[in-house]
């Protein structure tokens, strides 16, 4: 069972934890997004939650307009990251059959 | 995106309705109350811990966050409780953390 | 449904019932040295149905039915019917799993201890994971990886590996002609070919592994292989799952038990050849 808590910042330590980091993002959220594959013509059901701009760096969901496996394809890099940051590099790829977006919620 | 306007004190989710995972730099959190799992990086799961039950205010949370965070100088304030807010909003839109009125 | 074929793969029993003989009779063929479903009851069942009686007999074209549907799904050619009963399970696995956590994975094994190597459709992964069962490596599935969120053991599910286009000529170089179904050129992924299990496979079908190395691998790059960090395991696992937010908290239990016991690598490879080199690599540097 898990049961870790989030702990206190350790006293003796001091966390660099820079505030101004915030505005790249700190929360990637796991949504499902079942993608119209041209085979098999999954029903499109948009992810519940806030909208999020489509300019927002990361951002996938466009609410109201369905989502085809090519703009899947080519909106997630794919593949492997390199050279990232730590946010980016865990916003990625597609499944043949789902999609799980990750949603980068972040002000600019 | 819930309206946080008014309700100044901020609080995290009850500690049973979520279940936690360190995973290396980051912490994956399961929030049982939506079924949705998020990966919290720096600075947030600092946040969700600093929050804890009690409820603070914007400038409460600042002040506590500040004696282990290293920024820049004073002048930088506004600008650091600006992103905390905006950071807090995400939050909230996530159900990890909720906003409430004072008192 | 006037011809049905009964099969168990894994741990999981299909009915699969036709209003043709022609895949019913492949399926006999290719699943011959497979078991019945546990006490003869199916956990899903699959349907190939004519949507008109007279579908059924001018351009015949498979409907594919089941517990779960996809009712906007269009239809296949006769000729691609081992396709619709493929699809038709693979369906009912998404829909309906919920003992397994589902990750679009080939798994090969050794010793127990098992590899995953984590790709979309058409990744590449059923054309490795048919050349290590060549070499050495018990196959434990070329599509679907069933995690039990309960032992963290990893099940195998060995259903008939899917070859597609260069895949097919690299496999069938090697095995007898009886080891191979039909060929089914003019799908939408190209030519397809599917290739029976070992005997060695199905007969260990029922021992589960436990996970000992993720990969990740891409092809069409030069050869490289890098560490990949539990967060990034993590994510692109829940995207490699099928049925991760069904499962709830005890998906999220199981991936994150999986991600903080196993190491992961990502290989990217050139080459088939190379690809089996850089598995055997990282599997002996564990």
């Amino acid at each position: 069972m898990i049961d870790e808590t989030p702990d206190a910042p350790a006293p003796t330590r001091r966390r660099a934890v820079m505030l101004g980091a915030a505005s790249l993002g700190a929360v990637v959220s796991i949504r499902e997004i079942p993608v119209r594959d041209a085979k098999r013509s999954v029903s499109y059901v948009v992810a519940g939650g806030s909208a999020v701009p489509a300019s927002t760096p990361g951002a996938v969901a466009r609410p109201g307009r369905p989502f085809t496996g090519e703009d899947v394809r080519t909106t997630h890099a794919g593949g492997q990251l390199r050279g990232t940051n730590d946010i980016r590099r865990l916003q990625s790829g597609t499944s043949g059959f789902t999609c799980f977006a990750s949603l980068q919620m972040s002000r600019g | 995106m819930p309206s946080c306007a008014g309700m100044p004190l901020y609080r995290m989710a009850r500690p049973e309705t979520l279940a936690i995972l360190r995973i290396d730099g980051f912490t994956a959190v399961y929030h049982r109350a939506s079924g949705l799992t998020h990966l919290l990086a720096a600075p947030a799961p600092e946040i969700l811990a600093a929050l804890g039950e009690a409820g603070l205010t914007r400038a409460a949370l600042l002040a506590k966050l500040r004696p282990d965070t290293a920024f820049g100088d004073g002048d930088e304030k506004n600008a650091d409780e600006d992103r905390l807010g905006a950071l807090l909003d995400e939050l909230v839109a996530t159900g990890l953390v909720a906003c409430e009125r004072a008192g | 449904m006037r011809h049905v074929f009964s099969v168990r793969i894994g741990p999981v029993g299909f009915r699969i019932g036709s209003d043709w003989r022609a895949p019913i009779a492949q399926l006999e063929r290719l699943y011959a040295d497979y078991p019945a479903p546990h006490a003869g009851v199916a956990d899903f069942s699959v349907q190939l149905f004519a949507a008109r009686p007279w579908r059924r007999l001018i351009r015949p074209r498979v409907m594919i039915g089941g517990d779960y549907t996809l009712p906007e799904a269009p239809p296949l050619p006769l000729a691609q019917g081992l396709l619709a009963v493929e699809m038709g399970m693979d369906l009912q696995m998404a829909l309906g799993q919920r003992r397994y956590l589902l990750l679009r994975a080939a798994v090969v094994a050794r010793d127990g201890q098992a590899v995953m190597l984590t790709g979309a459709s058409g990744s590449g992964k059923s054309t490795l994971a048919a050349l290590l069962s060549l070499r050495g490596w018990r196959l434990m599935g070329d599509e679907f990886a069933l995690l039990d969120p309960i032992t963290g053991m990893l099940h195998a599910f060995p259903r008939l590996v899917r070859l597609k286009n260069d895949g097919i000529a690299a496999v069938a170089a090697e095995v007898p002609e009886r080891r191979l179904g039909p060929m089914l050129p003019g799908t939408p992924d190209g030519a397809i070919r599917h290739l029976i299990p070992d005997a060695t496979t199905v007969a260990a079908m029922d021992t589960p592994a436990t996970p000992a190395l993720i990969l990740f691998p891409s092809f069409g790059l030069a050869r490289a292989e890098r560490d990949v960090a539990q967060s990034e395991v993590f994510v692109r696992l829940t995207q490699a799952s099928i049925n991760y937010p069904a499962l709830g908290e005890r998906g999220f239990a199981a991936l994150g038990g999986l991600v903080k016991a196993v190491p992961a690598r990502a290989i990217d490879y050139p080459d088939t050849e190379s690809a089996i080199d850089q598995v055997e690599a990282a599997w002996a540097a564990l």
